[in-house]
């Protein structure tokens, strides 16, 4: 009986979770930038693949602490691929909460919006910098 | 002699090779009771290719006006949208190799985003944590990383995503044709694409008649 409630409430919490973890990626409409930018239309059955495979690896190796040996070369790989997307992720939860159209819209920049993308981009950029190497992360 | 009712029902979006002339057999379906008269108006260019890649639109007063011109008794009557959005571009074949490149590249970004994202959201809610006290409600003892709790949540996060995403496993035929949220999500996508691009059209080129 324990065992039961145990497991069926830990189940029932992973499906909450990686249906909302699927929704939000869906809602903020990473995938569809994505196929536009490299016009792979007919893959999104593949991508959503590889999407749900990497979270369900990634979420037993949270869990279980398993490690590889695979270089220091390889983190600058993974941490490079791993920051496009978040930086896809993070500029199109900003785009979905429509940040940009109003702060445009209010001071009238419409013609111009380039320029506050790039100087966002160049903030962000220069944000994580300075949070990594100055303050030494959360460790600071 | 009594006009001809002619009925023309449009498509929305037509994509064409550069150079391409557009017959109205492509744009929609016409009908007619004479067969004859029919062919020959199906057979009518209504728009001539460009030379470079770029979008364009013809709407449905234009191509009257060319059928007007040509066929003196007919009387034409539209059905569907009033503009058709053309999107011109070459249809040489791209390299499968880039293709290839790309798809890796989308790949692998993809799968190391997904591991920081879902690592982020754990750390971030102290899932390990949660699911220990979780573990000591229910039983009574304490236990660090209790994996009656873990596997089961990680079984069911990937059962989640995918139900999520993937197309509804059912019996019936038509169940499994539906799309998935996130092919929805991609068509409005598109959708909001064309509209824009629709409306930058009519401001930038606005047709100049009379």
């Amino acid at each position: 009986m324990k065992y039961l409630i145990l497991i069926s409430s830990s189940f029932g919490g992973g499906v909450l979770v990686g249906g909302a973890y699927a929704a939000f990626i869906t809602l903020i409409k990473v995938f569809p930038r994505f196929i536009q930018l490299t016009e792979t239309k007919g893959y999104l059955k593949l991508y959503e693949t590889i999407y749900g495979i990497s979270t369900l690896i990634f979420t037993i190796i949270y869990f279980s602490g398993y490690n590889v040996e695979l270089g220091k070369g390889f983190t600058l790989f993974a941490g490079l691929f791993s920051g496009i997307f978040l930086g896809m992720f993070a500029s199109a939860l900003a785009e979905t909460l429509n940040v940009i159209p109003v702060i445009s819209k209010k001071f009238k920049i419409k013609k111009r919006i380039k320029l506050v993308l790039v100087a966002i981009l160049i903030g962000k950029v220069c944000g994580a910098l300075y949070y990594f190497i100055i303050l030494g992360g959360s460790n600071g | 002699m009594e006009k001809q009712k002619v009925y023309i029902g449009l498509a929305d979006k037509k994509s064409l090779d550069i150079e391409e002339s557009i017959y109205l057999k492509d744009l929609g379906e016409v009908y007619c009771s004479s067969e004859n008269l029919r062919k020959k108006i199906e057979n009518t260019k209504v728009y001539t290719g460009k030379k470079e890649e770029t979008w364009d639109y013809i709407t449905a007063i234009e191509i009257a006006e060319t059928l007007t011109s040509k066929f003196a008794d007919i009387d034409i009557q539209f059905i569907g949208g009033d503009k058709i959005i053309l999107e011109i571009k070459s249809r040489e074949n791209r390299s499968s190799l880039l293709q290839i490149g790309k798809l890796t590249f989308v790949c692998i970004t993809l799968f190391f985003g997904a591991a920081l994202g879902i690592m982020y959201f754990h750390e971030d809610v102290n899932m390990t944590k949660a699911l220990e006290r979780l573990y000591f409600t229910y039983t009574g003892e304490h236990k660090e990383n209790p994996l009656i709790m873990n596997i089961p949540y990680s079984i069911g996060l990937g059962v989640g995503m995918f139900t999520f995403f993937m197309r509804i496993m059912s019996s019936s035929k038509r169940r499994r044709m539906e799309p998935g949220p996130m092919d929805v999500e991609l068509y409005l996508y598109d959708n909001d694409l064309e509209d824009y691009l629709m409306n930058e059209l009519l401001e930038k080129k606005p047709r100049n008649r009379r």
